[in-house]
């Protein structure tokens, strides 16, 4: 386990930044107490101070997860974000894409939100921009990526693929075994 | 006269040329000339007509002579022309006036008389064939109907053809046509029938859409009935399976042809329900197994539907009681069961029998199985018929001597004239009697009885009755296993879901309430001989108890009669199988020995072939039963004793058990099925007089009804007990139960060997050792179970009773607990309970009864009760202390409260001091508040420099990729009140925390601080002035370059120094937050804010305040977006706006310019006050300024200035055009 490079911290920045643009800012410098990123196992962990104190006591072999697990780097270093980084994501996102009740489960089951399913959407939304998508009760249920902007959306058949889906609470159930 | 034209003249003839040369054919009546000339007047055709009288020779000869002939220099030309037009119109005037002349002749009229001669009237012609034309009028033929019809010449489309239509070959088309007198006067729209006024049938409702309710018909309830009875019998079928007894093959297809499945078990489980449905099931088990739909239709259908109903609600309200019953109902009902099960695998005939036989049996139970067993031995013997009705009349007679020996014989009894009398009787005594359950008991036993004599085949009824009297047993034993006051209840439950049921209830009911029916009267004459008193009955019991004991001892005798009590079992096995054995003996000696008992005689006086076997069983029974008056103590002997005998109880117990005998002889008699039905029957009958008798003292009959019950039980374990006890004598007996199956089949085999039966058991009872040896366990831990209940019982009792004597005082306290105790002890008889509430629900006499049998029978166990209860106390008394040790051990360990914790390990370590002195404990109080802040400040900064360093890394790298301004907050300084992460869906207003006075509304401070700012405001106000002229123009100008260099600025300062950047950002963020703050820091710092642009903003001057408040409102929006968790800049901002507008009125008052005021205002308030200037200024937009003249002399002079000046231009256009055109 260690801090971030600068290489990291900016690729992973730069990931986050898509879905919270500067609202990162609020993520690292927190008024309720210190948070860091730590690497582990090339996943990047978003920590309190406190807990990492007590994570130093546990050998790295052994750590399996620590803190908030906000996405690992792949091999070619890039950083993919996990369904367990939602939970900072959501509050902070600042494009945000509302799905209908219908369509949840086939989001939830790892599919794209398509147009049909697209109950709401926050305006300006350009295309690939990094969208947190909500069921109707403003339920967060992943993340993903806009493949219309919000102009395009009005205008595009009920079956085109509006958001482009990256990752969604189903995973917590179906990748059981790789998140931490 | 002819016309005739000649042409080719020549132009000089005249007229009189023409008249002379036609003149010599014909006269010449008039000439015409006529001469064509042309324009020049030359003539150059002539031509003339002339009117000839000529005849036709004549004018051929002319035509011949003239024609074409030159004249005069012109050939004639000689045609005949047409007439002159002025002939025709004086022919058509002419003709005209002729007919004006003539009379107008009506066609019609003319035609139909010219019709009437030729015999047709209004068109129609009687009786003549179509196709005849009429005479004298070829148009019009006869057609259909004898109609008149014109023949028609229709002209084809198109052609010129004509077709001649004849109606007479086209009359298929025509319809007979109503003549107008039928045809009615045309309804007006407003009559015509909207509505159909259909009938009251349910055909008609159906047709308008009225359906009726959907009503539980009887007939579903029969079915519902009918499917019970059937599980029921499957689950007698089951049990009599499960008892392994050789039987079971025999049953077993007796009961698959009756269509019972195995369903028993269920029964025990659903207590109350389960039995009544059991018995009711027995019954229709019957039914189905005769298949006589006539049967079930007789027996069911008069008084089915509403007993059904009334069980039903009966049922309903028993179910709780029942619960605690299962286990010994269960036993019991698997006894019944499988009885029923061997009566229906000795013959399916039985079973038919069975339905007015086991009616008979459930109320005369020992008679009716003898009754049954004996029209059984009859039907082999003699199978007549008349047989069957007088083995009917003999089981009634039975019955009814049965009753007269016998209070529970004389319910028995009074069924029996119920049945006699059957259905109306019954419906009568339905009617009449108070009890539903009784009178539908009543009602099914009648229909029972009814049905026998009907049928020929008193066997079916009696399979039937047996299965109910089965049920009856059950419910009995149900009853009485669950404790006495629910026996009525339960016997009532039991009733409602199955007849059967009801019968038992009925016959309970009966007795007790003793139905109105004379024939009840006569049965009770009869039964007056054996009426006992319920001190009689008292006694009887003690003597039971006595000699319950002494059978206790002498439980191997089967001989012994007085077996009833908890050795009731065995000793009524074992009385039983010699009863059974007597009465098989009996059976002659009955005959000669009828008039020992009133049931001997009435059995000899009622039936003389069956009366033989019949009258002995009734003999027997009735003597058994005579005792059986006595039996009734003798069954609150038996409960309560159940170890002990008693001679007279003995000779109860001896009825009583003659009457099991009874049944099993009867059943070895008749058959296993009688045997089982009567020996239920008998129990209920026992019961049922007992119950009866208990009318007269319901609790004295409840107490009999669950010794019945227990007897019952006991029976059938008794019966398994002495078979392995007596093998032999309890082999016949021990058949009772299991054996009886396996007796009935041999017995079926040989019906006429039902003495042989008896005899025979023994060789059964060797074949079924085995399943004896298992019956024989399960009774033993029945009487085991009914033991502990008992002396369960007792305990309470005995209980209650010091509870009452109040002078318990050592192990008062204990008592209760040692209740518990035993209970728990004794946990395997759920019962128990019941059965104390039973006994404390009986009547004090059986209380007192039982309570004097127990203390005599069992004062020993009590005693030890008492003492194991006073033990269990003591001992959970320890159990007890035991346990407060340990956890007071346990405590000593534990860490106490108020040590735990750093403050905790301070007091432990401030309480050493003092040792264990109690005076000196310490208490959270003495801990140091201030200790652990300094502690936890002097831990952090080291670590969190690093952190803090990672941080300020991770934002640069943040500015660096978003092109923001990020500074890390300074840990060691309070940061910005809005930066605090909160969760906003998770924050409560909480008045006791600092931070939340944020959230309220201050309405104290701002008057307090306006108070203090007021001055400050006022001083800075009237500092201000001289500078804010000043400033103002110099920020005005600031601003716009301050924007322009902002960015630029912020760009080289970005680059060059990001420290500058953040200091920035830290002082602008606060101010946003708040504007009071960045007021009196501007007011404070003018020198400053002149200098920079930010404070240009804020130049402090009072016409820059307006200036100041965009600038706040612009940047609290910004951060709004941007800090998403900081508390909302509104609530702190309220107080302060207030204050600056407090302050911006002093200002104006002071000195500004009169107009940014209003505007501020104006900005202010997005709403409207009472004294808003907007209001007034507001109505003055709609309002002239000036008068109407006025405006236009303005606007006279303002137009002729116009157009003045619109002239100018225009000249000057055209002289540019010209120019330009020019050029």
């Amino acid at each position: 386990m260690r801090p971030l490079t600068d290489d990291e911290t900016k690729t992973m920045f730069e990931k986050l930044s898509k879905y919270i643009g500067e609202n990162i800012k609020l993520l690292v410098d927190r008024p309720d107490g210190t948070y860091c990123f730590r690497l582990h196992n090339d996943r990047v962990y978003y920590i309190s101070e406190k807990i990492l104190k007590l994570a130093t006591n546990i050998s790295r072999d052994k750590l399996v997860s620590v803190g908030t697990c906000f996405g690992k780097f792949t091999k070619t270093i890039k950083f993919r974000l996990h369904i367990t980084a939602l939970d900072f994501l959501a509050p902070y996102a600042k494009f945000k894409v509302w799905v209908k009740p219908g369509q949840e489960q086939s989001f939830l089951y790892g599919n794209h939100v398509l147009k049909s399913g697209l109950g709401r959407i926050t305006e300006n939304t350009n295309q690939y921009q990094g969208v947190v998508v909500y069921s109707m009760a403003d339920v967060p249920l992943g993340f993903g990526v806009a493949a219309k902007s919000t102009q395009e959306c009005r205008r595009v058949d009920p079956m085109s693929i509006v958001v482009f889906h990256q990752a969604d609470i189903g995973e917590f159930i179906r990748c059981e075994d790789t998140l931490t | 006269m002819k016309r005739l034209y000649i042409g080719g003249l020549s132009h000089t003839i005249t007229q009189k040329d023409l008249k002379d040369r036609f003149g010599k054919f014909g006269d010449v009546q008039d000439v015409e000339l006529r001469t064509r000339r042309d324009d020049e007047g030359v003539p150059y055709k002539t031509f003339g007509y002339i009117n000839l009288e000529i005849t036709d020779a004549d004018f051929k000869k002319c035509m011949t002579v003239l024609n074409k002939t030159k004249w005069k220099g012109g050939t004639i030309q000689i045609e005949q022309a047409r007439e002159t037009f002025l002939q025709k119109l004086a022919q058509e005037r002419h003709e005209a006036a002729e007919k004006i002349k003539s009379p107008i002749v009506n066609h019609k009229v003319k035609l139909v008389e010219s019709m009437k001669e030729a015999g047709v009237e209004n068109f129609h012609m009687k009786a003549a064939v179509p196709g005849t034309e009429i005479p004298g009028h070829k148009d019009w033929v006869v057609s259909k109907f004898g109609r008149v019809l014109p023949v028609l010449n229709l002209k084809c489309q198109g052609r010129n053809k004509f077709i001649k239509y004849d109606p007479s070959k086209h009359s298929h088309n025509i319809k007979k046509l109503e003549s107008s007198a039928e045809v009615p006067d045309p309804t007006p729209v407003s009559q015509l029938t909207w509505e159909m006024s259909g009938g009251d049938d349910d055909i008609s409702k159906k047709r308008r859409g009225e359906f009726p309710p959907q009503k539980k018909t009887p007939p579903a309830k029969k079915k519902k009935d009918r499917t019970t009875n059937q599980v029921v019998a499957n689950g007698q079928s089951d049990s009599v399976k499960s008892c392994g007894t050789s039987e079971k093959g025999s049953t077993v297809q007796k009961s698959n042809g009756e269509t019972r499945p195995p369903t028993k078990p269920k029964q025990t489980p659903a207590s109350k329900k389960l039995h009544t449905q059991t018995s009711v099931c027995v019954f229709d088990s019957g039914d189905d197994s005769d298949g006589d739909i006539r049967m079930l239709a007789q027996r069911s259908a008069p008084a089915d539907g509403p007993v059904v109903d009334e069980d039903e609600d009966n049922l309903e309200v028993v179910g709780d009681n029942y619960i605690p019953r299962t286990f010994f109902t269960q036993q019991k009902i698997k006894d019944v069961c499988q009885l029923p099960g061997e009566s229906s695998g000795k013959n399916e005939e039985d079973y038919d029998s069975a339905d007015t036989d086991e009616i008979l049996n459930s109320r005369k139970t020992p008679s009716g199985t003898k009754q049954d067993q004996l029209p059984e031995v009859r039907k082999t013997q003699e199978k007549a018929e008349v047989n069957k009705q007088t083995n009917n009349l003999e089981t009634d007679r039975t019955k009814a001597k049965k009753a007269n020996k016998v209070l529970p014989k004389k319910a028995v009894k009074k069924v029996f004239p119920i049945k006699k009398a059957p259905s109306p009787e019954s419906d009568s005594e339905n009617d009449d009697s108070e009890e539903e359950s009784e009178k539908s008991n009543s009602s099914k036993a009648k229909r029972t009885y009814n049905v026998l004599p009907k049928k020929k085949a008193i066997e079916k009824s009696t399979t039937p009755s047996e299965s109910d009297d089965d049920s009856e047993e059950e419910s009995e034993s149900h009853s009485s296993k669950a404790q006495k006051p629910g026996k009525k209840v339960v016997s009532k439950k039991k009733t409602p879901p199955s007849e059967l049921s009801s019968d038992d209830s009925e016959s309970y009911e009966d007795t007790s309430e003793a139905s109105a029916d004379s024939e009840y009267e006569a049965m009770f004459t009869n039964c007056q001989r054996l009426e006992f008193s319920l001190d009689d009955l008292q006694q009887l019991v003690r003597e039971s108890f006595l000699k319950g004991l002494d059978k206790d001892s002498d439980d191997d005798d089967p001989g012994s009669d007085s077996q009833q009590p908890g050795p009731n079992r065995v000793s009524e096995v074992l009385g039983i199988e010699p009863r059974v054995t007597a009465a098989k003996a009996p059976v002659p000696l009955a005959k000669t020995g009828n008039g020992n008992t009133p049931e001997e005689i009435l059995a000899a006086i009622f039936e003389e072939d069956d009366s033989d076997e019949v009258s002995e069983k009734k003999k027997k029974k009735g003597k058994k039963k005579t005792n059986p008056s006595t039996s009734l103590p003798a069954f609150q002997g038996t409960k309560v004793l159940l170890a002990t005998s008693s001679q007279s109880a003995g000779q109860r117990s001896l009825k009583r058990q003659v009457e099991e005998d009874g049944k099993t002889e009867t059943s070895t008699k008749k058959q296993k099925h009688d045997r089982l039905g009567k020996t239920v029957a008998k129990p209920s009958e026992t019961k049922g007089t007992i119950r009866p008798r208990s009318s007269d003292s319901e609790d004295t009959t409840e107490a009999p009804a669950l010794k019945l019950k227990t007897t019952s039980k006991a029976k059938a374990e008794k019966k398994r007990v002495p078979e392995a006890s007596s093998t032999s004598s309890s082999s016949s007996g021990s058949s009772s139960l299991e054996s009886e199956p396996s007796a009935s089949r041999s017995v079926p085999a040989k019906k006429t060997q039902k003495a042989e039966v008896s005899k025979k058991p023994q060789s059964a009872g060797a074949v079924v050792d085995a399943q004896q040896q298992d019956n024989q366990k399960r009774l033993a831990a029945q009487e085991q179970r009914q033991k502990e209940v008992e002396l369960q019982k007792k305990l309470i009792q005995e209980a209650l009773a010091k509870l009452d004597s109040a002078a318990n005082g050592k192990h008062h306290i204990k008592f209760s607990s040692d209740e518990e105790d035993e209970e728990e002890q004794t946990s395997p008889e759920p019962p128990n309970p019941k059965k104390t509430l039973f006994q404390n629900s009986q009547s004090d006499e059986e209380d007192s009864s039982d309570e004097e049998s127990s203390a005599r029978g069992k004062p020993g166990l009590k005693d030890k009760k008492s003492e194991k209860l006073a033990a269990s106390n003591l001992f959970d008394d320890d159990d007890d202390d035991d346990d407060d040790e340990e956890k007071r051990d346990g405590d000593r360990f534990q860490i106490k409260p108020q040590f735990e914790g750093k403050a905790g390990a301070k007091l432990m370590k401030l309480q050493s001091r003092f040792g264990t002195d109690e005076r000196f404990q310490m208490d959270h109080r003495f801990i140091d508040s201030d200790d652990e802040e300094p502690e936890i400040e002097l831990s952090q900064p080291e670590k969190e420099c690093e952190l803090v360093e990672e941080k300020k890394k991770s934002l640069d790298i943040l500015n660096s990729l978003l092109n923001i301004n990020v500074k890390p907050s300074d840990p060691n300084k309070p940061t910005a009140k809005g930066k605090t992460f909160r969760d906003i869906s998770a924050l409560q207003y909480d008045p006791t925390k600092e931070e939340h006075v944020a959230f309220e509304t201050k309405n104290d401070k701002p008057k307090k601080d306006s108070k203090l700012a007021k001055k400050k405001k006022r001083k800075e106000a009237e500092k201000l002035p001289e500078v804010s002229g000043e400033m103002y123009y110099d920020v005005s100008m600031d601003m716009k370059e301050v924007f322009g260099i902002s960015k630029e600025e912020k760009t080289e300062e970005e680059e060059k120094n990001v420290a500058w950047d953040k200091e920035e950002e830290e002082t602008s963020q606060p101010m946003a937050v708040d504007p009071v703050m960045v007021s009196s820091h501007l007011l404070t710092n003018e020198e400053e804010a002149s200098s920079g642009f930010k404070f240009s903003f804020f130049g402090g001057d009072t016409a820059a305040e307006t200036n100041t408040e965009k600038e706040e409102y612009r940047i609290e929006t910004l951060k709004g977006a941007k800090v998403s968790w900081q508390v909302d800049p509104r609530f702190q901002d309220s107080s302060d706006e207030e204050e600056e507008e407090e302050e911006e009125a002093k200002e104006h008052t002071d000195t500004i310019t009169p107009t940014e005021a209003p505007l501020a205002s104006k900005k202010a308030f997005f709403f409207f006050q009472l004294d808003d200037e907007r209001l007034k200024e507001g109505p003055k937009a709609f309002c002239r300024s000036s008068k109407l003249e006025d405006q236009r002399e303005e606007w006279e002079e303002k137009r002729t200035g116009l157009i003045e000046d619109y002239r100018k231009k225009h000249k000057d256009a055209r002289r540019k055009l010209r120019t330009s055109q020019r050029n």
